[in-house]
């Protein structure tokens, strides 16, 4: 139970206030047994609100106003107390100043008396009598019952007869009508739409004929102008292969004649040239070249080797006879220079020994030379041997003295008178 | 639920729930065929429904067409339905035949006239009645197959009306045999012809396009 105070515009003080929905307030007393789960479905039971003991009654003018703040002031409650204690004190004080009947004398009691016509007895014990009471046991509330509302009006009665309230024909018209206006109409409806379907149809199906056959037509027109184009496109290349053709042959053909004309002293001076070089050879000339030749050479060769091989006998047998010589020779120097003082025999022996030495050596030399120079150029013979008789002497004696050089050069004088004469010969 | 014996009101009244549908069926059936008279026509409709034929019932509504060329009251769709209820049989009592004449509300004199083209006696091959109706469709042989393919085509109305190569030359020849300006040979040629062009190519179909335009140009109009 809340109740909601609507903060108000500011109120005079003293006058009180209060502000909330008006509610009915449950009652507490229930006539009807409590059945468990209907109390709470039943609506908050209204209580009269004459017999609310926390309604006030009477003038309210001058009621003391509870301020909003039930806190109780305190200097408030003190000061009820005291009007509580005053009040009592009072009470009391009046009790004791209350006029009482005189004593009663010696010997005498007072007694209370009925003075009433009937006598009443007082006892202190208060007559009691048990009475009991008991309310039937709850009861279930009784289903209200059907309301009936009261008969009213006059009851009259009447009879049908067979015929009378239904006539079949005139019951069935609109039935008919319905049922056959109905079927007809569709009927016409539906006609009319399957009519109109089959036609679209068909003319979808005219129109799907006649463009096929235009297809058709244009197919076979196609077919025909690509073949037109590739039998045009297969003679075009054609001709231009032939123009190619025509074009290389006739520049084929130029080049031809140009080359002819630019090459035709070309031949003549090409003969010439081999002519000169030689290529052009008699064959007798060559045959005779190579075979005879050679032979000839060969033959020489021979002819000249035996020339040198006796010339080297020759010089064998000179060598020894020379050296018999120069034994005796020895021989008899040795006998002389025993008369002859040393030194000049000495150089004399060295220079003849030398001399003799390089006699023989150069003798020698020669003969290797010629045994080896049998196939060296005749021209140039002389010239090498020569030149490696001035080697040699300057290889062998590195202070040749005159005597020595002349003796060996007068004997490389008659060898080489030899050879040249030697060599004349053949 | 039998009615009971005394109805009181318009609710009682029970309808049966086929009717609706039947009704419908029936007169969309009409509505279709327009019949000249509705009667004999519906008697002959529900006798067919009845016995669970084929119904003399036009698939597509026709328009009067006044362009015929034969007044005969036949007309294409009218010979279609009749195929449809007939062609299932090979051959055709007269008296059925007539029956089924006179429920499209067709006059007997043009069913006669046909029959005298080739006279029979009890029974006719219903190709047979069928090349002649179609031939009293259309005056000419050409035209006459053209209508020939068009009703007995299972294609889509407006496409290329195919029928099979063999029913084609059956009903070629029987109607060129009727006519007496065509040799046998013309025809044998005309249609080998055809059959090359159509076998290898068609599938053994022979559409309207293909003979249509070519008889004009090979033939001269019968």
């Amino acid at each position: 139970m809340t109740s909601t105070v609507a903060e108000s515009s500011p109120r005079p003080a003293g006058t009180y206030t209060f502000s909330s929905r008006p509610r009915a307030l449950p009652c507490q007393r229930r006539r009807y047994r409590e059945c468990f789960g209907s109390s709470e479905e039943e609506p908050i039971r209204y209580g009269n609100i004459m017999y609310d003991r926390r309604v006030i009654r009477g003038n309210t003018y001058a009621l003391h106003s509870f301020p909003p703040t039930t806190q109780p002031d305190p200097i408030e409650l003190q000061r009820q107390q005291e009007i509580k204690r005053k009040a009592l004190a009072r009470k009391r004080a009046r009790e004791h100043l209350r006029l009482r009947s005189p004593e009663p004398v010696e010997g005498r009691k007072h007694v209370d008396v009925q003075t009433e016509l009937y006598l009443e007895e007082l006892a202190d014990r208060i007559i009691e009598v048990d009475m009991e009471c008991q309310t039937d046991a709850f009861l279930d509330r009784p289903p209200t019952p059907l309301f009936i509302p009261a008969k009213t009006g006059r009851d009259v009665a009447t009879q049908i007869l067979e015929g009378e309230l239904f006539n079949f024909d005139i019951e069935v018209k609109p039935m008919l009508e319905v049922l056959v206006g109905k079927t007809i109409e569709q009927a016409l409806l539906e006609v009319l739409e399957e009519e109109e379907l089959a036609e679209l149809r068909m003319h979808q199906q005219r129109f799907e004929e006649l463009r096929n056959l235009e297809l058709a037509e244009v197919q076979r027109l196609e077919e025909q102008e690509r073949r037109h184009q590739k039998e045009k496109e297969r003679r075009r290349q054609q001709q231009l292969a032939v123009l190619h053709k025509q074009n290389e042959t006739s520049q084929k053909i130029a080049a031809r004649a140009y080359a002819k004309i630019y090459l035709a002293d070309l031949l003549p001076s090409v003969f010439g040239n081999l002519r000169d070089n030689g290529y052009f050879y008699d064959p007798i000339e060559r045959d005779i070249e190579i075979g005879f030749l050679p032979w000839l050479m060969h033959e020489v060769d021979k002819t000249m080797e035996y020339q040198t091989v006796g010339r080297v006998v020759l010089d064998m047998m000179i060598r020894d006879v020379v050296e018999n010589r120069l034994k005796m020779f020895e021989q008899l120097g040795v006998k002389e220079s025993k008369s002859i003082p040393d030194e000049n025999d000495k150089e004399r022996k060295e220079s003849l020994g030398t001399g003799a030495e390089q006699v023989i050596e150069d003798v020698n030399q020669q003969d290797s030379q010629q045994t080896n120079g049998s196939l060296e150029k005749k021209p140039s013979a002389e010239g090498k041997l020569s030149m490696e008789r001035k080697p040699s002497a300057e290889r062998k004696q590195s202070t040749e003295k005159d005597s020595l050089e002349k003796s060996a050069s007068l004997e490389k004088k008659k060898s080489v008178e030899k050879v040249p004469s030697e060599e004349i010969e053949p | 639920m039998p009615l009971p014996d005394t109805m009181f009101c318009a609710q009682q009244i029970h309808i049966p729930p086929e009717l609706p549908d039947i009704l419908k069926q029936f007169t969309k059936a009409a509505i279709r065929t327009q019949p000249t008279d509705v009667l004999q026509w519906s008697a002959g409709y529900f006798s067919a429904l009845s016995r669970g034929d084929p119904l003399p019932v036009k698939e597509r509504v026709e328009l009067p067409v006044a362009t015929q060329k034969t007044d005969t009251g036949l007309t294409r769709g009218l010979l279609k339905v009749l195929h449809k209820q007939l062609a299932h049989k090979g051959t055709v009592d007269l008296k059925e035949l007539q029956d089924k004449w006179k429920t499209l509300c067709l006059p007997v004199e043009t069913l006669k006239f046909i029959l005298k083209m080739d006279p029979v006696e009890d029974a006719v091959e219903w190709m047979k009645f069928f090349s002649l109706g179609c031939s009293a469709l259309g005056g000419t042989l050409q035209s006459a197959m053209k209508h020939g393919c068009e009703i007995l085509t299972e294609d889509p109305e407006g496409g290329p009306a195919r029928i099979p190569f063999e029913t084609f030359s059956y009903i070629f020849s029987y109607l060129s045999s009727l006519d007496q300006d065509r040799t046998e040979s013309d025809t044998n040629l005309f249609l080998n012809h055809l059959e090359e062009t159509v076998v290898a190519r068609k599938n053994g179909m022979i559409g309207v396009s293909d003979f249509f335009i070519e008889d004009k140009k090979k033939f001269h109009p019968v």
